[in-house]
């Protein structure tokens, strides 16, 4: 089964479509990459329903198999191929690993979503004519993913929410701070998934938070991200991005020595 | 030696019991009340990967000086660390499945069940000020949780995730991977209650095998050994805050 084909259908390597792209090229898993563009609904046409009826993204095929759960998907590639391990060794840390995930993916992940698809999506979707907005979103499977999409276009987010957002951003950033000056990286002495996770969710906060996230107030982080940014799987993963999204990796460029200050 | 602390025979506590009841796993039960963790367990949280727990979703199981907590990833350290109990197919196909439930069941069920079990049966008396529970939103739910809550609408909601686990059921067997697993005892410790919440949910009509296996549960010695520990009459009515409905929507 490991030698069938994979695919990982996503659209930028960024939050959720990210994860099963950076964890492929950190095994060492040859992929084909179908990109789907997300401001344009292509996760919510016929080509790819029939590859994944709920239309979320990313999905992995492999095989006659898909997987469509992305933080899953990353342990699937993991224990299903052959290629340096992205999970610790031990029980407790694999444990660890897990509790980051899901902070990631529960708590810091959907804040920074909240505010990220409130000053990006909706405003690049918006542009759209209005007609065919509505026809989009009444194509999405989901009601939970049409509730989502109606607020980023509508400019339905509360500014209670938005704060909530903010508020649960900034205690994330001074946790992960706090974490990293204690631990290599977040499940412990060796890079794992919890790091994939996190790192496509993150990897924008010092522009996205510079308040909180910045070389003065959290230098621990800002090296764990520096550090990660060097992976060459990173570099090859975000080599796919095709929007200005992807530029955003240039933040981390540790600055040159002699430059102009 | 395993040190398991625990509230009731419900919900999240029951999880860990059950699977530790699955084979001669010797433990030390530490029941706790309806409190928070960082005032029933010594020590709580011992490292971050505990406060990062924000939803402080019990019980706490203690091995070798680590506290491992979250039920679900709980199930999955026992089923990692004794697989002889054989709680866990290693094929990374069922593995992903059995994530992939489990995802489901922490974010798409269990916050509608704890929300609906906390509107019917509150935490009894004046709320203290839990002054040292971190995040604020989770002091702030203790505190909800001792007063009268709105659970309007969260059967409906739950409706669309029931008939997904009901469609999981169809294409297998009688357990949702091919055989017994940690999935059957995450399922069946969160859907427990719903006859009683929210009738006609998984014991109608539209759901039989998802009934189907909540009975045979039911009947499981490691399943009425685990409910045996209850210190309560009624311990499926002992409910304490959990993870939160997506804010989303």
């Amino acid at each position: 089964m490991a030698a069938a084909p994979i695919t990982i259908y996503h659209w930028e390597p960024n939050a959720n479509s990210g994860k099963p792209m950076l964890a492929a090229e950190e095994k060492g898993v040859a992929y084909d990459s179908v990109y789907l563009d997300l401001l344009s609904f292509d996760q919510h046409k016929p080509d790819y329903l029939a590859v994944n009826p709920n239309g979320t993204i990313p999905a992995l095929k492999h095989g006659s198999v898909v997987l469509t759960e992305s933080t899953p998907m990353m342990e699937y590639i993991d224990e299903a191929f052959e290629g340096p391990p992205l999970r610790p060794a031990d029980a407790a840390g694999r444990w660890r690993m897990r509790m980051w995930m899901r902070f990631i993916d529960n708590y810091m992940g959907p804040s920074l979503s909240m505010i990220g698809w409130n000053v990006g999506i909706g405003p690049a979707v918006r542009q759209k004519d209005p007609a065919e907005l509505a026809a989009a979103i009444d194509r999405i499977p989901l009601e939970a993913r049409r509730v989502a999409w109606r607020k980023a276009i509508y400019n339905e987010f509360s500014e209670a929410e938005l704060t909530e957002s903010r508020r649960r951003l900034h205690y994330s950033v001074r946790l992960m701070e706090a974490h990293l000056a204690k631990s290599r990286y977040l499940a412990g002495d060796s890079y794992s998934l919890a790091d994939v996770d996190a790192f496509n969710s993150c990897y924008g906060l010092p522009a996205m938070v510079p308040e909180v996230c910045n070389d003065a107030d959290t230098p621990t982080l800002l090296e764990w991200l520096r550090t990660l940014r060097e992976r060459p799987a990173v570099e090859k993963t975000w080599a796919k991005s095709r929007t200005s999204r992807g530029l955003r990796l240039s933040l981390l460029d540790r600055p040159v020595k002699g430059d102009a200050q | 030696m395993i040190t398991l602390y625990h509230g009731e025979p419900n919900l999240f506590a029951l999880k860990p019991l059950i699977a530790l009841e699955e084979g001669d796993v010797a433990y030390q039960s530490r029941p706790i009340a309806q409190l928070p963790l960082e005032t029933a367990v010594p020590g709580y949280p011992a490292e971050t990967a505990q406060a990062i727990n924000v939803e402080r979703e019990g019980p706490v199981l203690v091995e070798h000086g680590v506290m491992i907590t979250g039920s679900f990833f709980l199930l999955e350290y026992l089923a990692e660390t004794r697989p002889e109990l054989g709680l866990l197919p290693a094929d990374p196909l069922a593995r992903y499945t059995a994530r992939g439930i489990g995802q489901t069941v922490a974010n798409m069920v269990a916050p509608f069940v704890v929300g609906l079990g906390l509107a019917r049966y509150p935490i009894a008396g004046a709320a203290p000020d839990y002054a040292g529970i971190d995040p604020v939103e989770r002091r702030e739910a203790w505190i909800a949780a001792h007063g009268s809550t709105d659970a309007t609408g969260h059967a409906d909601r739950l409706r669309p995730t029931i008939a997904k686990l009901e469609k999981l059921l169809e294409a297998g067997g009688e357990w949702f991977l091919c055989s017994f697993s940690i999935v059957d005892i995450d399922v069946f410790a969160v859907l427990r209650n719903l006859p009683d919440l929210a009738p006609g949910l998984v014991d109608g009509g539209d759901t039989p095998r998802l009934a189907a296996l909540l009975a045979r549960m039911e009947q499981r010695p490691s399943v009425l050994s685990a409910l045996a520990r209850a210190t309560h009459a009624h311990p499926e009515r002992v409910f304490a805050p959990g993870p939160e409905i997506s804010r989303w929507g």
